[in-house]
């Protein structure tokens, strides 16, 4: 299975421009490379497929590369965030952030929407350092992110932990655009909650508003630049926020 | 002999196909992105070019609604930005000097932004053109006008009679900034 793996995709590095790549193409244990006298049809067929396929693999991989103006994310899709938790009173985060774009250290913000559930401050690593003309220096992720915030629960537990994550970020190849603060909406199942049995795939908040709440929250992203939330359940990160 | 006549033989056609593979794939490929951008622009030319530009009111900077429709009979440049947006604030210096050289062109700055945070912005870069308030603005102006990826700088240029000429998400060079205004 490995074998095929790598059959597949080491071309991915390669083009043909760079000279025939069938030693890397078919293993030398191949029966195309055995001594035998006599070449069946069948193993010149499966030397062609391969080559075919090894060929035509990577631009499945090109496809999911965002070219030009025809493949700009939405906001969901270029920061594609996961969570679950961890272990009781941890919840972690994780986003993979697509190729070309970046999220703002300083603009991400969880808020927990349960009243008996104390939040601490988000735990982030450490971003990579830039220094953009207009916001001075700032830290911004690539690639992929993750997160923690410890929580305590004050009250009655609750069976769901309903948290809205807030963040921000930008496409940086041409053409570079930024993107509004961007809130999506998880909930995570509490009751016997324990490390992976507690994953979930979350949903991604609306993007646009569609109804009244979705307005409200619209508005909440907005404000967030200058008007952080300030209520008792809300993990920020100090000192966040543009000049 | 026979042996390695045949399988040279066979590692060519092997990496001729493989190369046939690629250069299909490859081919293909392009023909599928120029297809996307090519669906896209005639799905905004159903939608966008053309066709009439939405009503827009909106507050200025001192609260007071103003409508796009009032500069109906110039070519108009609606551009929306943010202060949180880097690459808008390296735009707007281009399209004020860009408004000074066409004077008969009206550029609209229409700012998804707090208007506090336009206010003190402006006083510190101020730009040669109008600009709205559009954050509270429902339905959202941005994708009223076509920003379906929802993020900024997003321009419109709209003609004399109303009509959306062009849109483009991301910030306009010189030469497209030249090709919008131009006589």
């Amino acid at each position: 299975m490995a074998s095929r793996a790598s059959v597949i995709w080491r071309p991915q590095r390669r083009s043909c421009d760079n000279g025939p790549l069938i030693h890397d193409l078919i293993p030398l244990s191949n029966p195309l490379f055995s001594r035998r006298r006599v070449f069946p049809l069948r193993h010149v067929l499966r030397g062609l497929a391969l080559a075919t396929l090894a060929a035509v693999a990577p631009g499945h991989a090109q496809n999911r590369t965002p070219v030009g103006n025809a493949a700009l994310l939405e906001a969901g899709d270029a920061f594609r965030l996961s969570a679950q938790i961890a272990k009781p009173g941890e919840l972690r985060l994780h986003w993979i952030i697509t190729p070309h774009y970046y999220l703002y250290r300083n603009r991400i913000q969880v808020d927990f929407r349960n009243p008996d559930v104390k939040p601490e401050a988000i735990r982030l690593p450490p971003g990579q350092k830039e220094h953009d003309p207009y916001f001075g220096d700032v830290e911004i992720y690539h690639g992929a992110l993750d997160a923690s915030v410890p929580y305590a629960v004050t009250g009655t537990p609750p069976t769901v932990l309903r948290v809205m994550v807030t963040s921000q970020g930008c496409h940086e190849a041409d053409p570079k655009i930024c993107y509004p603060p961007f809130t999506q909406s998880l909930e995570l199942p509490l009751a016997g909650a324990t490390g992976a049995d507690a994953a979930i795939a979350l949903p991604e908040a609306p993007a646009r508003k569609t109804s009244g709440l979705d307005a409200a929250l619209q508005r909440m992203q907005h404000a967030l630049p200058h008007e952080p939330a300030r209520s008792g359940s809300t993990a920020t990160l100090p000192g966040k926020g543009f000049p | 002999m026979i042996d390695k006549r045949a399988t040279l033989v066979i590692l060519a056609l092997a990496t001729a196909a493989a190369c046939g593979g690629w250069w299909l794939q490859r081919r293909l490929h392009a023909q599928g992105s120029a297809g996307e951008t090519a669906t896209q622009t005639s799905s905004a030319a159903t939608t966008q070019a053309g066709s009439e530009a939405p009503e827009l009111v909106l507050p200025d900077l001192d609260g007071k609604p103003q409508r796009l429709a009032q500069w109906r009979g110039k070519r108009v440049l609606l551009n929306f930005w943010a202060t949180w947006c880097s690459p808008c604030r390296k735009e707007m210096p281009a399209l004020s000097a860009a408004q000074a050289r066409h004077p008969r062109v009206r550029i609209v700055g229409v700012a998804i932004d707090q208007p506090q945070a336009v206010r003190e912005y402006l006083q510190h870069t101020p730009v040669g053109y109008p600009v709205l308030i559009g954050i509270d603005a429902d339905p959202e102006p941005t994708l009223a006008f076509g920003d379906t990826v929802g993020a900024l700088p997003y321009s419109v240029l709209i003609g004399p009679d109303g009509r959306i000429l062009q849109t483009k998400l991301g910030p306009l060079d010189a030469g497209e900034l030249e090709s919008w205004l131009g006589p």
